[in-house]
C-alpha cells in the first residue's frame, strides 16, 4: 500500500516536471529559431542592399564595389563574399574580358564552374554573369569570371531571382573558396538597368555560411533558459531535407543528413526534439533541435526521488512490525493500529508538504513562464530590430543623408555611402576614429569632446562638424544622433543621420552677410543721418549764432541808433543853442556898430571931410549886409531843422501866390509868366514848397531882369516815374554849365554881388528843402542862354522812405 | 511920488538901451522909460519887492522886454506877469534880436502882446521903436483896471 502510494506520487512529481521542462524546451525553440531566422534574414538583405546601391550608381566601378563591400563584411563576419556580376551580351564577351584583364586581372575569363568544382571556358550563349568583382578579393579570386547563371547548384535561384526580381537564396553550394561540404548559400539579388528596362544590368551576390550565421544569431542569448543545439536543413525536394548546418559536438548525431517529412514529423513529436521550419530567400530552411547535453541537468529537482525513498523506507518499516506482530500478537495489533494511524498522519503531512511544494513549485514555474514571455518580447523585439535594421541600411545606402551606427560608446561602426564618399574613404578607415582625420586638426580635440559629452548624457544630441570633403573644402555636417535602448533600458547603439548643410551655411552665410551688410547699411546710413542731423544742429546752431548775432548788432544797431539820435538831438540842441547865440548875440553887437555909426554919421556930417563919411557909409554897408548874412545862415539852418508836416499841396496855387507876392516888387518891369495849366498836386512840406517855389521864382525873376522882357516858364515833366518835377525856366543871364555843381552851395555865387544882389543862399536853401522831401534838384544852362531849374519829389510811400532815410541820416 | 514911468523897458544890454532910447528920444519919448537892467529886478519892480517894495506908483502902459538877459530872463518875466491876476492884462511886447521860431511861439503861448525883431539897421530899429511907442501910448486902449492911464504929457500922478 504504502510502496504503491509512493510509487505513484513519484510518479506524478516525474510527470509534472517533465512536462515544465517540455514546455521551457519548446519555448526557447521558438525564440532560438526565431533568432536564426533573423539573422539569415539579415545577412540575406545585405544582398538587396548592395544591390540597390549598386543600381544608384551610375557606374559600377571597382573602387566603390569594394568600398561598400568592406563596410558590409567588416559587420558581418558570416559573409564569406559578396560579388558582382554584370550582363555581358555575347558580342561584348570577348571586349569585357580583356577589359578585365587590363584592369589588372590576366587570367580573367568567363567561366563555368561544375559540379565537381573544376572551371572551364563559358560555353557559347547569348550572354553572361561573369562575377567581375568579388569581395574580399583574397581567397576568392577563383570566383572572377564565374557565370552566376550557369554556377553548379546556383543556377536555379539565379534564374528564380532573376524572374521574380526578388531575393533569391541557392540551396547549400560547395564553395570554391573552402574546403568543407555544406559550406555555405549563394543569394542572388537582380539590378535592373537604372532606365527602367525590363533587362538586368547585372546581379548582386552574397556567399554566406550557416554555421557561423547561426553562432551568431545564438551569441545574443548570453545566458539562455535552456541551452540548445541546433542542426539546420534545406529543403532539396517535396520530400527531401538535406542538412546545411550541423549541431555542434555530439549533439543531434542520430538525426540523419538527409531528413523525409516523416522523420520531421517523427522529430517534433518527440520529447526534448523540435524541428522548426521557415520560408527564407525562396527556399524552406528547417531547424532541428535539442537540449544541449546536461541542459536540461539543472533543471530537474530531487523532489520525486525524496518521495520515493521515503515512501520505500516507510514501507519497510510497516513489514518489519507485522513481523513483530507475529510474535507479540495482541500487543502488535494495538501498535499496528497506532503506527497506522501515525503513517496516516505522517502520509498526510507527507501530503500536505508536497501540495506545499507543489506550489512553490509552480510559483516557479510561473515566474518561468513570465520570464519566458519577457524573453520572447525582447527577441520578438531583436526580430523587428534585425528587419527594421535591414530596411534602415537599405534606406542608409540610398539616401542622399549620411546615416551612422554606433556603439555604446559612441565608436562609430557603420557610416553610410553618401557620408564615406564625403569623407572620401571606405569603412575600415573610418574605424577607430579613423574619420576624424577629415575634420579641422585644430577641431579634431574639441570636436571629439562634444561627442563624448553628448554621448555620455545618453540622451538625443546634435552637432555641428566641420569635414574635409574630397573637394578640398570644408562642409559643415549637422550630426544628430540618437540612444537605441534596450528593453533594460540600457543603451545598445547609436543611430544617428549627418546632414551636409554647407550650403545651407553658406547661404546662412550669405544671408547673414547680406544681413550684416544691410545692417551696416542701416548703420552707415543711421550714422549719415546722424552726422546730418549733427550738422544740421550744427548749422542751426550756426544760425541761433548768427541770429544772436544779428540780434545783438540789432540790438547794438537800435543802441547806436538811440545813441546817435541822441547825439544828432544834443547836436540839434547845441546847433539851436549856436543859432540862438548867433541870432542875438552876433547881431546885437553888429546892431550896435550900425546904430552908433548912423548916430555918428548923423551928429558929424558937416564935420567931416567927404572920405570920411565913405569910410563910415561902408562900415554901415557891411555891417548891414552882416546882418543879412547872419539872418540868411540863420534861415537855412532853421530849413533844416524846422518839423516838416507832409500834406497836399498844389503846386499851381502855391506857384501863383508866390507870381503875387512878387509882382509887387516888380514895379514897372513887365514880366512873361508861362504857368502851365498841368501842374500836379504833391505831397509835401506847402510852407517849405512855398520857400522853394519863391526862391526859384525870385531868382529866375532876379537874373531876367535885365532881358527887356523876361519870362518865367513853370512846368512839371513827366518823368515815367511816381516822382514829379517840376522846372522853373527863365530866359535870363544863365550860367556856365561847368559850374553848375556849384549854384547850391551855400553863399556860393556865380555872378558878382554888385550885378545881382543876394547872399547866394537861396538855392542852397531850395536844395536842402528838396532833399529833406527825398527828391533832387539840379540846372541846366548857358551863359546869356537862361536857365532852367529842376526840382522832384517823390510821391507816396517812395516820399515817406526818402523822407525818413533823409531824417535818419 | 517917483514919476509915472508909462514904458518900462527890460534890457541888460548899455549899448541897445542907449540905441532905443536915442530912437524914442526922436519921437520925444524917452523920458517916459523907465529901464531896468534885468528881468529880476523887473519882476522886483512889477511886485513890489526889493528895493522896489513900497513903490506907490502904478504900472506901466506897456513893457519892452528883452529876451535874453542874464539871471532871470524875459520868458521867465512874461510867464510871471501873465501868470499874476493883476498883471496878466499888462500888455507886453517882446524885442528881441532873435528870428527864432522857438522863441515867438513861446512868446505868444505866454501871452505876449508882440513880437518886435530888432533890425540890424538903425533906420528901421529906430523906426520900430517909435512905432511902438506911438502905438502902445497912443493908439492902444489899455486894460479898465489899469491904473497907468495917463495922457501924455500931464505929470500929475493917480490918486491911488
Amino acid at each position: 500500500m504504502g510502496l504503491t502510494i509512493s510509487q505513484v506520487v513519484f510518479t506524478w512529481a516525474r510527470w509534472v516536471e517533465q512536462r515544465d521542462q517540455q514546455l521551457i524546451f519548446e519555448r526557447e525553440v521558438g525564440t532560438q529559431t526565431n533568432a536564426i531566422r533573423a539573422t539569415l534574414e539579415a545577412y540575406l538583405s545585405k544582398v538587396s542592399i548592395l544591390a540597390d546601391y549598386l543600381h544608384s550608381l551610375p557606374e559600377v566601378t571597382q573602387e566603390k564595389f569594394r568600398v561598400f563591400s568592406s563596410a558590409m563584411l567588416a559587420r558581418r563576419p558570416a559573409i564569406v563574399a559578396l560579388e558582382w556580376a554584370p550582363r555581358v551580351p555575347a558580342d561584348q564577351r570577348e571586349a569585357f574580358e580583356e577589359r578585365m584583364r587590363q584592369a589588372g586581372f590576366p587570367e580573367y575569363r568567363i567561366k563555368e564552374l561544375r559540379v565537381e568544382g573544376a572551371a572551364i571556358p563559358a560555353t557559347d550563349r547569348p550572354a553572361y554573369f561573369p562575377i567581375q568583382f568579388v569581395e574580399p578579393l583574397e581567397l576568392n579570386e577563383a570566383a572572377l569570371g564565374v557565370d552566376m547563371g550557369h554556377r553548379a547548384g546556383a543556377a536555379e535561384a539565379f534564374a528564380a531571382a532573376a524572374t521574380s526580381g526578388e531575393l533569391r537564396a541557392s540551396l547549400a553550394i560547395r564553395l570554391i573558396q573552402r574546403e568543407a561540404r555544406w559550406d555555405g548559400i549563394l543569394a542572388f539579388m537582380p539590378v535592373y538597368r537604372r532606365d527602367h528596362s525590363p533587362d538586368l544590368e547585372g546581379v548582386a551576390a552574397g556567399v554566406f555560411q550557416i554555421a557561423p550565421m547561426v553562432a551568431e544569431a545564438l551569441a545574443v542569448f548570453e545566458n539562455p533558459a535552456l541551452a540548445l543545439a541546433h542542426a539546420v536543413y534545406l529543403q532539396t525536394g517535396p520530400d527531401q531535407y538535406q542538412r546545411v548546418a550541423p549541431a555542434p559536438s555530439t549533439s543531434l548525431a542520430d538525426v540523419p543528413e538527409t531528413l523525409s517529412r516523416t522523420d520531421v514529423a517523427d522529430l517534433q513529436g518527440k520529447r526534448f526534439r523540435d524541428a522548426v521550419e521557415f520560408s527564407l530567400g525562396g527556399q524552406s530552411w528547417l531547424v532541428v533541435s535539442e537540449p544541449l547535453p546536461g541542459a536540461l541537468e539543472p533543471m530537474r529537482s530531487r523532489m520525486p526521488l525524496a518521495v520515493f525513498l521515503v515512501g520505500f523506507l516507510v514501507t519497510w518499516i510497516v513489514a518489519g512490525y507485522f513481523w513483530l506482530l507475529i510474535n507479540r500478537a495482541v500487543e502488535i495489533e494495538r501498535t499496528v493500529e497506532e503506527r497506522t494511524s501515525e503513517l496516516a498522519r505522517a502520509n498526510l503531512e507527507l501530503r500536505q508538504e508536497n501540495a506545499a511544494r507543489l506550489a512553490a513549485e509552480q510559483e516557479v514555474l510561473e515566474a518561468l513562464a513570465k520570464e519566458r514571455e519577457a524573453r520572447e518580447a525582447a527577441q520578438q523585439a531583436q526580430e523587428e530590430l534585425g528587419a527594421s535594421e535591414a530596411r534602415y541600411r537599405t534606406m542608409g545606402e540610398t539616401i542622399p543623408y549620411g546615416v551612422w551606427l554606433a556603439d555604446p560608446s559612441g565608436r562609430p561602426q557603420y557610416f553610410s555611402r553618401s557620408f564615406l564618399e564625403l569623407l572620401d574613404m571606405n569603412m575600415e578607415e573610418t574605424l577607430d576614429w579613423g574619420w576624424t582625420r577629415r575634420l579641422p586638426p585644430e577641431e579634431v580635440e574639441t570636436t571629439l569632446e562634444r561627442m563624448r559629452e553628448a554621448i555620455q548624457s545618453g540622451t538625443p544630441f546634435e552637432i555641428e562638424l566641420r569635414i574635409l570633403g574630397p573637394d578640398k573644402e570644408y562642409h559643415t555636417v549637422l550630426v544628430r544622433g540618437l540612444p537605441v535602448r534596450n528593453s533594460a533600458g540600457r543603451i545598445t547603439s547609436w543611430v544617428g543621420m549627418n546632414l551636409d548643410i554647407t550650403e545651407r551655411k553658406l547661404a546662412e552665410e550669405e544671408l547673414r552677410q547680406h544681413r550684416d551688410y544691410l545692417e551696416e547699411l542701416v548703420r552707415s546710413r543711421t550714422l549719415e543721418l546722424m552726422i546730418a542731423n549733427e550738422e544740421l544742429r550744427n548749422d542751426i546752431e550756426q544760425r541761433e549764432k548768427v541770429e544772436e548775432a544779428l540780434r545783438i548788432l540789432q540790438e547794438n544797431l537800435e543802441e547806436q541808433v538811440k545813441t546817435r539820435t541822441a547825439e544828432l538831438a544834443a547836436a540839434n540842441r547845441e546847433l539851436e543853442a549856436f543859432s540862438y547865440s548867433v541870432s542875438h548875440d552876433l547881431r546885437a553887437p553888429l546892431r550896435h556898430i550900425a546904430g552908433f555909426v548912423q548916430l555918428l554919421q548923423k551928429q558929424t556930417q558937416d564935420q567931416l571931410s567927404e572920405s570920411s563919411r565913405r569910410h563910415l557909409q561902408v562900415i554901415a554897408q557891411a555891417a548891414n549886409r552882416m546882418g543879412k548874412l547872419i539872418d540868411d545862415l540863420l534861415q537855412f539852418s532853421r530849413m533844416g531843422r524846422s518839423a516838416m508836416r507832409i500834406t497836399s499841396v498844389s503846386v499851381a496855387s502855391v506857384v501863383e501866390d508866390v507870381c503875387q507876392e512878387l509882382q509887387g516888387d516888380l514895379g514897372e518891369t513887365r514880366v512873361e509868366w508861362i504857368i502851365h495849366p498841368d501842374l500836379p498836386r504833391v505831397q509835401a512840406d506847402p510852407a517849405l514848397l512855398r520857400v522853394v517855389l519863391g526862391n526859384l521864382l525870385s531868382n529866375a525873376l532876379k537874373y531876367s531882369r535885365t532881358r527887356e522882357t523876361p519870362r518865367i516858364e513853370v512846368g512839371a515833366v513827366d518823368s515815367g516815374t511816381p516822382d514829379v518835377t517840376i522846372f522853373v525856366r527863365d530866359n535870363g543871364v544863365g550860367f556856365d554849365m561847368q559850374y553848375a555843381d556849384r549854384l547850391f552851395g551855400v553863399f556860393q555865387r556865380l555872378h558878382k554881388a554888385e550885378d545881382f544882389e543876394g547872399t547866394g543862399i537861396g538855392l542852397a536853401i531850395v536844395q536842402r528843402i528838396i532833399h529833406r522831401h527825398g527828391g533832387k534838384v539840379w540846372a541846366e544852362g548857358a551863359p546869356d542862354q537862361g536857365a532852367t531849374f529842376y526840382f522832384s519829389l517823390p510821391q507816396g510811400k517812395e516820399l515817406d522812405a526818402r523822407v525818413e532815410a533823409h531824417t535818419a541820416g | 511920488m517917483p514919476e509915472l514911468k508909462r514904458i518900462l523897458l527890460v534890457e541888460d544890454d548899455p549899448n541897445d538901451v542907449e540905441l532905443t532910447l536915442m530912437a524914442l528920444a526922436e519921437y520925444h519919448l524917452a523920458n517916459e522909460v523907465l529901464t531896468l537892467p534885468d528881468g529880476a529886478e523887473a519882476l522886483d519892480f512889477l511886485f513890489r519887492r526889493g528895493k522896489y517894495a513900497g513903490r506907490t506908483d502904478g504900472l506901466p502902459a506897456v513893457i519892452l522886454l528883452d529876451l535874453k538877459m542874464p539871471r532871470v530872463g524875459g520868458i521867465e518875466v512874461l510867464r510871471q506877469i501873465k501868470s499874476d491876476p493883476e498883471l496878466k492884462t499888462l500888455p507886453v511886447v517882446m524885442l528881441t534880436s532873435s528870428r527864432e521860431e522857438s522863441d515867438l511861439v513861446e512868446t505868444y503861448n505866454l501871452g505876449a502882446n508882440a513880437y518886435v525883431v530888432k533890425p540890424v539897421d538903425f533906420h528901421a530899429f529906430a523906426e520900430a521903436v517909435r512905432r511902438l511907442g506911438v502905438f502902445w501910448l497912443l493908439v492902444n486902449e489899455a486894460p479898465p483896471h489899469c491904473t497907468a492911464r495917463q495922457p501924455a504929457g500931464t505929470s500929475s500922478s493917480s490918486s491911488s
